[in-house]
């Protein structure tokens, strides 16, 4: 308790709370904005962490990454484009919502969902971290890919409908992932005598492509006027009634441990955590229609990476996503290293960190709140200002993730192959999540057979890939029972 | 739809079997026990080509002509107005908007695309903000058809400074300086 | 004019014919900020060492070293890229023995030679590690157990091809008997030793030292020529009757062709660098060693360094020509 109380002491030093807030305001705007990525924020802040003192350090970090996984909503439930990988499958209902004129609502109840879900990771961050990490060590490449395959099963849910075209557009953003080294002898996979192709597709690229390019190109080829007017600007925010919230609690729960559970595995991250809350959602809601729960969902559970990802990274030094990596080397240069040594030696630094967090996750809740009406009033710029800074961004989104002028003109060719699966009613969704899981799907398959030298028992060796099975039939199957009922509806 | 199908089927069709054969070119070592690099995108196309087959046999059933519209009531996906717009001449089959649709024109999606592959191009050869002031000019003098040359000349200045002072100057951050430089 | 006038003139002339060019070197290399590439992402060990050193090398420089990562084809697209630059000075590349690693995986065409090579920044010997819990207490337990249980033992590496697979395989030839090398991405082998999935893994000693201190994993041996400092009693695999030195080396290069003053500038930044108490004050948070090389000492070490991944690689499978 002592402890604790001493730990919001450390918290509420003026530097931190200046790092905090300073992060929070980057994290927000780079996540909303299409094409720059909390990843990205993370990264051009680092020089400004060397030299602070470390919990202002990690603060700073730590204020971009959740405000940069909150922000992602605002632009895919607005533009439908999503500002960072993990709020694609946000942009499925939230867009559509916003179509309907609930942007509104929409994005209330997605900050909402957010910090409920960022805030109960915390909490379980400092509760139970030693016993989640445990556990999560006991996913050896069999269970992840049990529970890689069950997460591809959520296509199903994010096909609105079009199932086979569906899993086509799975299979198409699969083939693509094997382009490049394969994961595990390093041969050549598919790279025309590219030496840029030897590095894979990288998905960063690939998904702003996909997700923003035809809404830009839409943009620029339509007339002015009929443009502002399909974009509602006159959105305030309008959180949910305590009703709602009651209805979403559930959802939002359920999301956030989701998301703390992704978060722990070391290997998978916001993404694949998000779809795994829209897909639950989904399935709660039984219907094609876009829902708050959709919303609730997807949101809760990337922001509960957030505080997951930091279970193995601070009880192991093991990074449980790509930004917690770098969070890794901001407390190696600070001399702290993350593990057992540190709850012993350093454990009020430990402490300063969950008490920032907890306070970050309020701060992201209070400063994205209010500033959507600044966002909005940025929609008010003429559209043609607002998407050509948007396609700049990009560009620069997409260079930046590896500082490769080849990343661009991947971005340009998923632009060119989005365009054309919507021209064709072709779900862009499950490609982004094919993407995403496509790597982790083979390297942990290929991977348990080498462990176990090619016994394939060793797919169903622990109850945990087990239960993992069992929930991907259970899913097809309500799946294939809605069809019916859709059917002879 | 049906009839776009029907092509796409055959089109992914097509692929799997080019992608089979590059798959064929990939060396085939791997560790013991392992599939080796082939396996999984031999998989891939396999249930691609299934799945092409389905839609292909999908395309010809009368009775699914009412499941598109249905289907298209509830996919408004993003952007899913230009597969509205541009895939049938007619507007929208039973699509419930709020407000009434606008089209894009396909000429300037076409010019769009170009402008934005050039832009990627020039980046490249001439460095990012040399490459961004015609860029960004194009668009909104061009293509968006901002009527006042004024305004345009402004609005590039703007947002090219903008963007300049708060990624390079701010942030510090690398954007390419062109190839045709050096 | 007068004669003596005309010849003032004329030696003003030469004069400023001679203090132009000369003026002009004042304004020495670097006039800018200078390109360092990091074949790694952010927040990795090589990342770090390569900001570190950017910060010091400034204050010897005045220009700033910006550090860009590259990464990506198993580290052959930055290498392909630095190569490619003008050989100005102005872009700068960290090496390590992956540039053999991406030649020999048939991801590049060129070796070592495309570069000049300024210096050997430091090096960092692995560890071999093992759960706590586990039989083996001591390396030759260890080697002994491989010895008699051929294709079991699985070992887990960062991934087909790198330098700890390649430590795993010369262990291996050490032993005579076969060893499952199982390749993992970032961070994840640990991960997996912990879980129980392996015996044991390669790791750098700053990976692992919490969970060494801790008593959660105990480390066999080392693989440098001397102990590590923050594991004093864990022996050296020569200590323990290995002939075995494996150690990853970082070291600095340019593109082939840099004017020889410029590379000269650089050769001394970088002693002033390594030999500083702030380097070797770092040096200590992350594990590494400062090891300054230059010249034909270099030259030799990364010729030897050569033969030895060839060999390995070829051993290994993982060698593509």
């Amino acid at each position: 308790m002592e402890a604790i109380l001493q730990a919001f002491g450390a918290a509420l030093h003026l530097n931190v709370i200046l790092m905090m807030i300073l992060g929070a305001v980057v994290g927000i705007v780079f996540g909303a904005i299409p094409g720059l990525t909390y990843s990205m924020g993370i990264i051009l802040v680092l020089p400004l962490t060397f030299n602070l003192d470390p919990l202002a350090a990690i603060t700073l970090l730590l204020g971009v990454y959740v405000g940069g996984m909150t922000g992602g909503s605002v632009s895919a439930i607005i533009l439908g484009i999503p500002g960072t990988p993990s709020a694609a499958a946000t942009c499925l209902d939230g867009h559509r919502l916003a179509k309907q004129g609930k942007a509104g609502k929409a994005l209330g109840t997605a900050v909402f969902s957010a910090t409920i879900g960022g805030l109960i990771s915390v909490v379980i961050l400092v509760v139970v971290a030693p016993i989640i990490a445990k556990f999560a060590l006991k996913f050896g490449p069999a269970e992840i890919f049990a529970l890689v395959f069950f997460g591809f099963s959520a296509i199903a849910g994010i096909s609105s409908g079009k199932v086979i075209k569906g899993l086509i557009s799975g299979m198409i953003g699969l083939l693509v992932m094997t382009m490049g080294m394969d994961p595990v002898m390093g041969v050549k996979r598919y790279t025309f005598g590219s030496i840029n192709l030897l590095g894979g597709v990288d998905v960063l690229s690939f998904m702003i492509g996909m997700f923003a390019i035809p809404q830009i190109v839409e943009a620029f080829s339509t007339d002015e006027s009929a443009i502002k007017r399909k974009l509602d600007t006159n959105v305030s925010m309008s959180f949910p009634t305590l009703k709602e919230i009651k209805g979403l609690a559930g959802t939002i729960l359920k999301s956030a441990l989701i998301g703390v559970g992704i978060g722990a595995i070391p290997g998978t991250g916001g993404p694949i955590a998000a779809f795994l809350g829209y897909d639950q959602a989904k399935r709660k809601a039984c219907s094609d229609e876009p829902t708050l729960d959709c919303v609730a969902g997807p949101e809760a559970a990337h922001n509960g990476v957030t505080g997951g990802a930091l279970i193995p990274m601070l009880t192991l030094g093991i990074p449980g996503d790509p930004a917690t990596a770098i969070l890794l080397g901001a407390l190696l240069i600070h001399g702290l290293k993350p593990g057992p040594l540190l709850f012993q030696e350093n454990s009020d630094f430990v402490y300063g960190i969950y008490a920032t967090l907890f306070i970050i996750n309020l701060l992201v809740f209070s400063i994205q709140s209010f500033g959507i009406r600044f966002f909005v009033k940025v929609l008010d710029f003429k559209k043609s200002y607002l998407y050509t800074t948007i396609m700049v961004l990009c560009v620069i989104g997409a260079y930046s993730s590896h500082n490769n002028m080849f990343d661009v003109f991947t971005m340009f060719a998923a632009g060119l192959i989005g365009f054309f699966m919507q021209k064709f009613g072709f779900p862009v969704a499950p490609t982004i999540l094919a993407l995403v899981l496509g790597p982790t799907m083979e390297d942990s398959f290929r991977r348990a057979l080498i462990l176990s030298q090619g016994n394939f028992a060793t797919f169903v060796a622990s109850p945990i890939s087990i239960v993992f099975y069992a929930f991907t039939v259970f899913v097809l199957v309500s799946q294939v029972r809605r069809k019916k009922k859709n059917q002879k509806a | 739809m049906k009839n776009a199908d029907r092509y796409v089927s055959i089109v992914l069709l097509g692929i799997a079997g080019l992608w089979t054969y590059l798959t064929y070119q990939i060396k085939a070592n791997s560790l013991p026990g392992a599939p080796g690099p082939r396996f999984f995108p031999l998989v891939i196309i396999a249930v691609l080509a299934l799945l092409a087959l389905a839609l292909f046999i999908g395309s010809f059933k009368k009775g699914a002509a009412s499941k598109p519209v249905a289907a298209k009531k509830q996919d408004t996906k993003m952007a899913d107005i230009v597969a509205s717009q541009a895939a049938s001449a007619a507007p929208r089959e039973g699509v419930c908007e709020e407000f009434e649709e606008p089209k894009p024109v396909p000429m300037k999606m076409l010019y769009s695309f170009i402008a934005i592959f050039l832009y990627a191009v020039l980046t490249g050869l001439i460095g990012f903000y040399v490459a961004t002031v015609p860029f960004v000019f194009v668009i909104i003098k061009l293509i968006m058809n901002t009527k006042s040359w004024p305004k345009s000349i402004i609005a590039t200045v703007v947002i090219t400074g903008a963007v300049y002072l708060i990624f390079t100057v701010f942030f510090k951050l690398s954007l390419p300086s062109g190839s045709l430089w050096y | 004019m007068k004669p003596t006038t005309k010849r003032i003139i004329a030696l003003l002339l030469v004069v400023a014919a001679v203090a132009a060019p000369l003026a002009a070197q004042a304004k020495k290399y670097p006039t800018k900020a200078v390109e360092v590439t990091c074949l790694f992402g952010p927040g990795s060990a090589a990342d770090l060492i390569a900001r570190k050193f950017s910060d010091l090398a400034q204050g010897y420089l005045g220009q700033p070293l910006p550090v860009v990562n590259r990464t990506g084809g198993g580290q052959a697209i930055g290498y392909n890229y630095v190569k490619n630059q003008k050989p100005d000075g102005y872009n700068i590349i960290w090496t390590s023995n992956g540039i053999f690693t991406a030649y020999y995986q048939g991801n590049i065409d060129f070796k070592q030679e495309a570069f000049t090579h300024i210096a050997q920044v430091s090096y960092e010997p692995v560890s071999i590690a093992v759960k706590y819990d586990a039989p083996w207490k001591t390396i030759k337990e260890f080697m002994d157990y491989i010895k008699a249980n051929p294709g079991k033992v699985r070992i887990g590496n960062s991934g087909a091809g790198t330098f700890t697979h390649l430590t795993a395989a010369a262990l291996e030839n050490e032993t005579g008997s076969r060893v499952v090398h199982v390749p993992f991405g970032k961070g994840l082998a640990f991960a997996s030793l912990l879980g129980g999935q392996i015996e044991a893994t390669i790791q750098l000693p700053s990976e692992v030292e919490g969970q060494y201190k801790a008593k959660q994993v105990r480390i066999l041996a080392v693989t440098g020529a001397d102990r590590v400092e923050s594991m004093p009693d864990v022996p050296t695999l020569k200590e323990s009757g290995y002939p075995l030195e494996l150690i990853l080396w970082r070291g600095l290069a340019v593109p082939k062709g840099t004017p020889a003053d410029v590379v000269q500038i650089l050769v001394d930044t970088t002693r002033k660098v390594v030999e500083s108490e702030e380097f070797k004050a770092f040096a200590k948070t992350v594990a590494i060693i400062p090891s300054f090389k230059t010249g034909a000492e270099f030259q030799a070490f990364l010729e030897q360094d050569d033969k030895t991944n060839a060999l390995l690689m070829k051993q290994t499978g993982t060698s593509n020509r």
